[in-house]
C-alpha cells in the first residue's frame, strides 16, 4: 500500500523517487485507525518531499482531491485530515498487481500478489 | 503478551520449505525470535512502531513484532519463495506487515538517509528494525552481515533501534562496524543456536554456535543527523 510505496526508491538511482504506479488490480483494505502513528508518518524529517510525492501519486491513481495540497497546521491533533492519511496510506489502493515504473530510468518492477520486487 | 504464549504463537510461522544454502537461510526459532522481541518491546516500545524485518524469510519477526502492537511492518527479503512462504503466514495471522522482494544486501531500495529523494534527507523513517541475518559464511553471503547492520541504521529514524544476531566470534568487527555507521552498540545477550544439519555441507547432524544478540540505536536522538555522522560517546 501507499505507506510503502512512499518509502521505496529505485535500487542504485539518486533520484529514482516516487516510483510511478501501473496498476492492473488493486484492491481497498480496512485497517486500525491509530491516530498517534499516523501523525508520526508526517512528522519524518523530509515531510514536504514525502507529502509531494504522496500528493503525486495519488494524481497519478486518480485520486487527486483526497488530500489537502499541504500539511495542515497542528496535524496532530486535525482527526479529519489524519483519518484521511490513515485511509491513503493503509487502506485505499492497495495494488495486488502492477508494476512500479522508476522516474529516474524507467526500470520496471512487478508487483505480483501485492510484493513488489526490487530486485 | 507473555513469553510462553508469544513463543506458541511463533510456532505457528511456517518456515520455508526449500532452504538455500548460498543464501545462507536459517529460520530464526521461535523462542529466540520470542526473546528478541520482548527485549525490543522492554526497551524501545513495538506497540505503534513502524517496524522493518530485514531478511524476514517466513516473517516470524515482523509477525511477532505486530502481535506486540506494531502498527506497521515492513518484512523484506531477497528470495521469492520465502516471500511466498511470508505472505501466507501474514494472511494466516492477519496482521499489518507488507512484504517487499528487494536485496538487502546491495543499494537500497528503501528510501533512506543516504539515498533519500532530498539530498539533505536526515534519517529513515522505522522505529525498530529487527533481523536475524546471514552470518556471512558462505562465499555467496561474504560480508552479508555487516551489509545487513548497515542497512538497518539507515532505515531506522534517529533514535531509533537495530536489534541484530551475530556470531560471537564476530563480536569485536560488529562493534566496529556499527559505530563506523554511527550506531550505539550494546550486546544485549549471547545466546547459542542449535543449527540442525540442513545443507549437504554441513557434517555434523547439529551445531551450536555462539550468537552475540545486538541492540544498535542510531545516533542523533531529537535532531537531524547524517547518516554516517559520528555519535558523541
Amino acid at each position: 500500500q501507499l505507506l510503502t510505496h512512499n518509502m521505496l526508491m529505485a535500487p542504485g538511482t539518486k533520484n529514482g523517487f516516487p516510483l510511478a504506479i501501473e496498476v492492473e488490480k488493486m484492491e481497498t483494505v480496512e485497517s486500525e485507525f491509530r491516530s498517534e502513528f499516523t501523525a508520526r508518518m508526517v512528522q519524518k524529517p523530509v515531510t514536504q518531499v514525502e507529502y509531494g510525492a504522496l500528493l503525486q501519486t495519488l494524481a497519478g491513481l486518480g485520486m487527486d482531491g483526497t488530500l489537502p495540497p499541504a500539511v495542515p497546521d497542528s496535524y496532530e491533533s486535525n482527526e479529519e485530515f489524519l483519518r484521511a492519511l490513515h485511509h491513503v496510506l493503509m487502506e485505499a489502493r492497495r495494488v495486488i498487481d502492477g508494476t512500479l515504473v522508476c522516474p529516474e530510468t524507467g526500470k520496471r518492477f512487478p508487483i505480483k500478489d501485492g510484493i513488489p520486487s526490487m530486485l | 503478551m507473555k513469553l510462553k504464549q508469544l513463543v506458541g504463537e511463533l510456532q505457528g510461522v511456517q518456515t520455508w520449505r526449500h532452504p538455500k544454502s548460498e543464501l545462507e537461510q536459517y529460520p530464526t526459532p521461535p523462542d529466540i525470535a520470542a526473546h528478541m522481541l520482548l527485549a525490543a518491546d522492554a526497551e524501545d516500545g513495538l506497540e505503534d512502531a513502524l517496524v522493518a524485518d530485514l531478511g524476514c524469510g517466513g516473517g516470524v519477526l515482523g509477525i511477532g513484532a505486530a502481535l506486540l502492537g506494531a502498527a506497521h511492518v515492513l518484512a523484506v527479503d531477497l528470495d521469492p519463495a520465502a516471500l511466498e512462504v511470508a505472505a501466507e503466514n501474514v494472511e494466516e495471522f492477519e496482521v499489518p506487515v507488507s512484504l517487499l522482494g528487494c536485496d538487502v544486501g546491495a543499494p537500497s531500495g528503501v528510501a533512506d538517509a543516504e539515498g533519500g529523494a532530498d539530498a539533505g534527507a536526515a534519517g529513515g523513517a522505522f522505529d525498530i528494525v529487527l533481523m536475524n541475518p546471514p552470518f556471512g559464511t558462505r562465499n555467496e553471503s561474504h560480508g552479508a552481515d555487516v551489509a545487513f547492520l548497515q542497512a538497518g541504521l539507515r532505515l531506522c529514524r534517529p533514535g531509533g533501534a537495530v536489534y541484530s544476531l551475530h556470531k560471537t566470534s564476530t563480536r569485536p568487527f560488529i562493534a566496529k562496524k556499527a559505530a563506523e555507521a554511527g550506531g550505539e552498540a550494546s550486546v544485549v545477550a549471547e545466546l547459542r543456536f542449535e543449527i540442525p544439519r540442513m545443507y549437504k555441507h554441513h557434517r555434523q547432524p547439529s551445531k551450536d554456535v555462539a550468537v552475540d544478540f545486538w541492540r544498535v540505536q542510531r545516533g542523533g536522538g531529537g535532531e537531524e543527523a547524517e547518516g554516517e555522522e559520528e555519535v558523541p560517546s
